[in-house]
């Protein structure tokens, strides 16, 4: 069982597919911590969905430059912080217009953020100096 | 294409059948929609979406299932789903594609019902 306090952290590179690592390594964490399989699942999503947002909407030419996800016990649950230099790009708030993308109306992408605040209990963005910071909380 | 997405596609009929396997993101967007089109050509009126066991679909795949379900709107084609574990249901239904594709429990079911 993992304590309150603990953290782990991975940097991953800035490549598709990179995020499955996040995803595995949240399955494992959220495990430990006593989540059921479905609350499980909504974390990997959830988490795949941050480092997808990381990683395509702020691409970086420098292959030093990572992704840093930290996976932290907290007294509720668990939060998992996604960590980039640049701008994230947010889509507006709520829910995307299926309907106007199945007509053609708009790009069919832009789901992510949707996706993380359905399955997260909280999102807290944050766009600081260089830096997105993308905070989730999972209550257990 | 990721190495991780394997697509087959096959016509049975009238029933065109995508099988997908592995991560659907957007890099097999252009597979995926080579498939589409292979099935629209030959004349699938019925689309089914076969998901393997252990397929992960993140928002970018889903993206290019909703370019598929697009296409086969204007083409009044059918398009039904099976295989999808409960947790990617619940994505569907959360993004509303179930009103735009039928989710079946079994292929025997999709195919009497598509």
């Amino acid at each position: 069982m993992i304590q309150r306090g603990w953290t782990e952290e991975i940097h991953l590179p800035k490549k598709p597919g990179a995020e499955k690592e996040a995803r595995d390594r949240a399955s494992s964490f959220a495990t430990a911590i006593g989540f059921g399989m479905e609350r499980i699942e909504d974390i990997m999503t959830a988490v795949s969905e941050a480092c997808l947002n990381a990683m395509e909407h702020a691409p970086s030419q420098d292959l030093s430059d990572t992704v840093l996800v930290t996976f932290l016990r907290d007294e509720q649950g668990m939060q998992i912080v996604v960590a980039n230099k640049g701008k994230s790009f947010l889509p507006p708030e709520g829910k995307p217009d299926l309907r106007e993308k199945i007509e053609g109306r708009d790009r069919a992408r832009g789901w992510g953020l949707y996706l993380m605040r359905e399955l997260a209990d909280e999102v807290e963005i944050i766009n600081e100096q260089g830096i997105t910071t993308l905070t989730m909380k999972f209550r257990l | 294409m990721s190495s991780d997405t394997t697509v087959k596609t096959e016509l049975q009929g009238s029933l065109g059948i995508i099988s997908l396997s592995g991560d659907i993101s957007g890099t097999a967007e252009e597979v995926i929609r080579s498939s589409y089109d292979y099935l629209a050509k030959a004349g699938a009126t019925k689309i089914l979406l076969r998901f393997g066991q252990g397929c992960y679909i993140n928002s970018a795949g889903i993206a290019v299932l909703i370019l598929i379900v697009s296409e086969a709107k204007k083409s009044k084609q059918k398009v039904g789903a099976v295989g999808l574990t409960a947790h990617f249901k619940k994505i569907f239904d959360m993004i509303g594609l179930t009103d735009y594709i039928t989710v079946f429990d079994s292929e025997d079911d999709a195919r009497r019902r598509l």
